[in-house]
């Protein structure tokens, strides 16, 4: 695991809400041997902060979150929640709720008996659990549906029910399982947006289990990029995407132009990043990547799509690759376009308003170099 | 704050290995009382048989059973496989009718469908001689035909009509929780009424069919009442138990012929269990869908149809005639109205209706509430050795009626002593603690106990656990979950669960055959002792009685269950 964040960082133990994760793993015994879905993972996360589990189908993600609120006992390692182990504690006594992709709202109860669910079980008196269920479907916008039953209700309405329910309880942590991926993609935009803002007022730290890398970078303070069970990055969104530490994190981030290379030279060595000189098909670049590249040392440089510019002729930029359109979709913002070149295929784009052009037509891209960044050439993680 | 600085990874060491969430306490406390249960209903009984069955005579009985009276074991297997395949196909269809047709009076047939079950299975018997024998009203007097119902065609009938209630509950609470989407995207794939029948709605249903088909065909080869009333020289290892100890007071060649009829239940129990546990389907997913739309292409619908009303018209004719035949003087050959068999019920049989009900009232609750425990912890909380507790309730059924009947007696007629101290006294029979009751209330658990368990379990598979952890997760310990949210879910399951349970208790005598005594009377061994001396009348005005005693007891049970559902919505 290479990505350490800061050490300022952790604040175990004292404040409300910090939650650390020590070196667990989760083995399942099968008949053809034993599956390993988590290997090893560590966190320490401060209170407030959402963080999201990014990463492909199986890669431990979920069953991560599972452990954390208590579905699932780790093989190996500690959780914490404000420093005490929590491991001996059941899933009912933890102090965090879990919102479910399948929303998993009670069917026989309205959306007021489901938000009023967990008020009940602490023995809060009507009064109060009625006051604090009203706030928070007022809170979610849902006060109108009160006496409806889930099916009854929207996906969204669902959705918010669900997010009410688990608000109610104003538990230290909040955990999310995918909940947005039965949403249509404009009610999904949406909700990111009121998830995140709620998560900020209330302060709670959320844990947020996704496959979608744009519902992590808008929501998340920080993300953990996970892969066959280990965590292959930490870090902001920001850092995740410009500054990948693998070919695995940057593609997953929805990098697809890989420019081969070869570290011809250390220009320079900072703590998070180092300058290098390297020799490509495209002539020696100076280029910024991951720290400790060696000389010699095959690299890949990623180019993303909207730092690569499509233009039917040259505009004078320092570096610039000559190449044919093979398709071009048009969604608006941009014109996105599939190019074949002397080093491979690539992904560019032109500005919305810019002449769409055709296929075959011979064009130029246009490299922003501020853009580029150097990973080690293995394909996958590393160890 | 940063978010840079929220998280970091640390790469501390920690040592222990742990398997499984951990469980709560009240897990533990439910398994121990479970365990404890299952050895006093089936464990210790069955292991006494076993003694007995394996002593040099009981081997003498199994060696016999396989060569000069093979007949009588073939004659078994044949049944039972017969009211499998009958009931179940019978069962599917009514099930399928109920879910999937609109028509006026379709309450009327799922109560006649059930009526079987809430009565004495040789009352039917009864009726069905009345009706079908050589005298019978129907092909003597109607059709003059001659004919003989005693034999396989005479049991084939009364215990498919018996079991196919069972079968019914069975597939139809599985019905109920079927997603309704699944038909509409086979629709609208472009697959025809029967395509969806026959590749989504069979399969579908496959488990509560195959486990059906096992309930129907252990039922089938171990009733013992009817081979008895009706079964004529067709011989079945049943009548054949019950022979070796009414007969002779030979209770190690009962044990040695119980052991033989063990052996095909046993072997199709696990067949099946292998089978089913492989086709469960989760169903009830926490997204709420739409509701089961009718089925309207006639090409499925009218012979499904046909196929039900001619069960009807078969079931309400023998159930009818049961009736009128406690009225008449005999029925078919002297019609005059007449009180003189309620008369007799009430002079002779109003200690045994109490003690019945009585016996009932407990039973059944018990049995609901042990069903429920087992499948709780087989599918929530031990996945990996919940089969063991699964196979070891379900005995109650796999363990044929007759059989467990004398595996109770012998255990239990004598004080249980552990290391030379009693630490139970006898619980069977005349000199027991309570008359005898306590090991008829403990056989009627047993026997209550599988359809019900495997109900809850199907139940509990098709519930997506993520509305349990979400109860969890909101603070609910795990009783408090099944409280507050499984059962209220599967009340489809609970009423099959306690309907099962209550009828069981009060109709069943097979497995109760060994154990009742002059101080504690059932019913249906009254009923039987009725048909035994050809008191036809009175045992149709028993049964009668019997019907009427279990609908209003299954009326209230429901009622109340209802009530609960609703104050909990």
């Amino acid at each position: 695991m290479k990505s350490t964040m800061s050490e300022e960082s952790t604040t175990k133990g004292t404040v409300a809400g910090a939650l650390t994760l020590r070196n667990i793993s989760k083995v399942y015994p099968g008949k053809k041997g034993d599956f390993t879905a988590v290997q090893g993972t560590s966190l320490d996360i401060a209170p407030g902060t959402f963080v999201t589990l990014l990463g492909p189908s199986g890669c431990g993600k979920t069953t991560t979150l599972r452990m954390i609120a208590g579905f699932e006992q780790p093989t190996d390692g500690d959780i914490l929640v404000d420093g005490k182990s929590i491991l001996d504690v059941t899933a009912d006594k933890r102090p965090m709720s879990m919102v479910f992709q399948s929303y998993a709202l009670f069917p026989h109860l309205t959306v007021s008996g489901n938000v009023e669910f967990g008020l009940k079980l602490k023995k809060m008196s009507k009064a109060e659990c009625k006051q604090r269920a009203d706030a928070a479907l007022k809170m979610m916008g849902i006060e109108e549906y009160a006496d409806r039953y889930p099916n009854q209700l929207s996906g969204g309405q669902q959705q918010r029910v669900a997010l009410a329910r688990a608000l109610v309880m104003e538990p230290k942590i909040i955990l999310f399982d995918e909940p947005l991926s039965n949403l249509d993609a404009r009610l999904r935009v949406k909700m990111r947006g009121e998830i995140r803002q709620l998560q900020q007022k209330l302060g709670i730290t959320a844990i947020f289990v996704t496959h979608d890398q744009s519902e992590a970078l808008t929501m998340a303070d920080v993300i953990v990029v996970m892969s066959a069970g280990k965590v292959e990055q930490v870090g902001t969104p920001w850092e995740i995407y410009h500054r990948p530490v693998n070919k695995f994190v940057a593609s997953f981030l929805g990098t697809d132009n890989f420019l081969k290379g070869k570290v011809a030279q250390v220009v320079s060595h900072n703590e998070k990043d180092d300058s290098y000189l390297l020799d490509t098909d495209l002539g020696q670049l100076s280029v910024r990547g991951v720290s400790g590249l060696t000389v010699g040392q095959p690299v890949s440089i990623l180019i993303r799509a909207e730092n690569l510019t499509v233009h039917d002729q040259s505009v004078g930029a320092h570096l610039e690759i000559p190449a044919t359109i093979a398709s071009s979709a048009f969604d608006g913002e941009a014109v996105h376009y599939e190019l074949d070149s002397k080093v491979g295929h690539l992904t560019g784009s032109a500005p919305g308003v810019s002449t769409p052009l055709h296929n075959n037509d011979s064009v130029v891209c246009a490299v922003d170099e501020e853009g580029l960044w150097a990973v080690p050439e293995s394909a996958g993680a590393e160890d | 704050m940063s978010s840079a600085s929220s998280v970091s990874i640390s790469k501390n060491k920690s040592k222990g290995r742990r398997r499984g969430p951990r469980k709560s306490l009240s897990v533990w406390i439910v398994l121990a009382i479970v365990v404890v249960a299952l050895i006093l209903l089936l464990g210790l009984p069955v292991f006494k048989l076993l003694q007995a069955g394996f002593s040099a005579q009981g081997r003498v009985a199994i060696k016999q059973s396989f060569t000069t009276d093979i007949d009588t074991f073939v004659h078994s297997i044949v049944l039972g496989l017969l009211v499998g395949v009958f009931g179940t196909f019978i069962g599917f269809v009514c099930a399928w009718v109920q879910t999937f047709v609109k028509f006026p009076g379709k309450k009327v047939l799922h109560w006649v469908t059930l009526l079987p079950t809430i009565s004495p299975p040789f009352a039917a018997a009864t009726a069905i001689i009345t009706l079908f024998g050589k005298r019978g009203i129907i092909t003597n007097g109607l059709l003059h035909l001659e004919t003989n119902i005693y034999g396989l065609p005479g049991l084939l009938m009364v215990l498919t009509m018996t079991f196919t209630p069972v079968a019914y509950l069975n597939i139809k609470g599985m019905f109920e929780n079927l997603d309704p989407s699944l038909f509409e995207a086979a629709s609208s794939l472009g697959s025809s009424p029967w395509h969806t029948l026959i590749h989504v709605t069979i399969p579908m249903v496959l488990p509560a069919m195959l486990s059906s088909f096992l309930v129907l065909f252990v039922e089938g080869i171990a009733d013992l009442a009817n081979p008895l009333v009706i079964g004529g020289d067709y011989r079945v290892l049943a009548s054949q138990i019950y022979f070796a100890v009414a007969g002779s007071g030979d209770v190690a060649t009962a044990a040695g012929i119980s052991l033989v009829l063990l052996l095909p239940a046993l072997t199709v129990f696990l067949i099946q269990k292998y089978w089913t546990d492989k086709k469960s389907v989760v169903t009830v997913t926490g997204k709420p869908t739409g509701a089961i739309k009718p089925v309207k292409s006639p090409t499925v619908v009218v012979p499904m149809m046909l196929v039900s009303l001619l069960w009807l018209l078969l079931v309400a004719t023998i159930y009818l005639t049961l009736l009128v035949g406690g009225f008449v003087k005999i029925l078919g050959v002297d019609n005059t109205w007449t009180w003189e068999h309620f008369d007799f019920i009430q002079r002779l049989g109003s200690d045994a209706v109490a003690t019945t009900l009585l016996m009932t009232l407990v039973a059944a609750p018990l049995a609901a509430l042990l069903a429920l425990a087992i499948a709780w912890l087989v599918v929530r909380h031990l996945p990996r050795f919940g089969g063991v507790l699964d196979l070891w309730g379900m005995l109650g059924v796999a363990v044929p009626g007759t059989v467990l009947g004398l595996g109770f007696a012998l255990v239990y007629s004598q004080p249980i002593t552990v290391f030379g101290v009693d630490i139970l006294p006898p619980l069977a029979g005349g000199l027991a603690v309570g008359g005898g009751a306590i090991a008829i209330v403990m056989v009627f658990i047993a026997r209550g106990d599988p359809t019900g368990q495997q109900s809850f379990i199907a139940a509990f598979k098709q519930i997506n656990p993520e509305v349990e952890e979400a109860a969890v997760s909101l603070g609910a310990d795990p009783l408090t979950t099944v409280r507050k949210v499984t059962l209220p879910l599967m009340s489809s399951a609970v009423v099959t669960a306690v309907t099962y349970a209550i009828t069981k208790s009060m109709t069943t005598i097979t497995a109760i055959i060994f154990i009742t005594t002059p101080q504690t009377k059932v019913m249906t061994s009254q009923i039987l002792d009725e048909v035994d001396a050809g008191r036809f009348g009175n045992a149709f005005a028993y049964s009668s009685l019997l019907i009427v005693l279990v609908l209003i007891i299954l009326g209230i049970s429901n009622l109340l269950l209802r009530q609960l559902n609703r104050s909990k919505g």
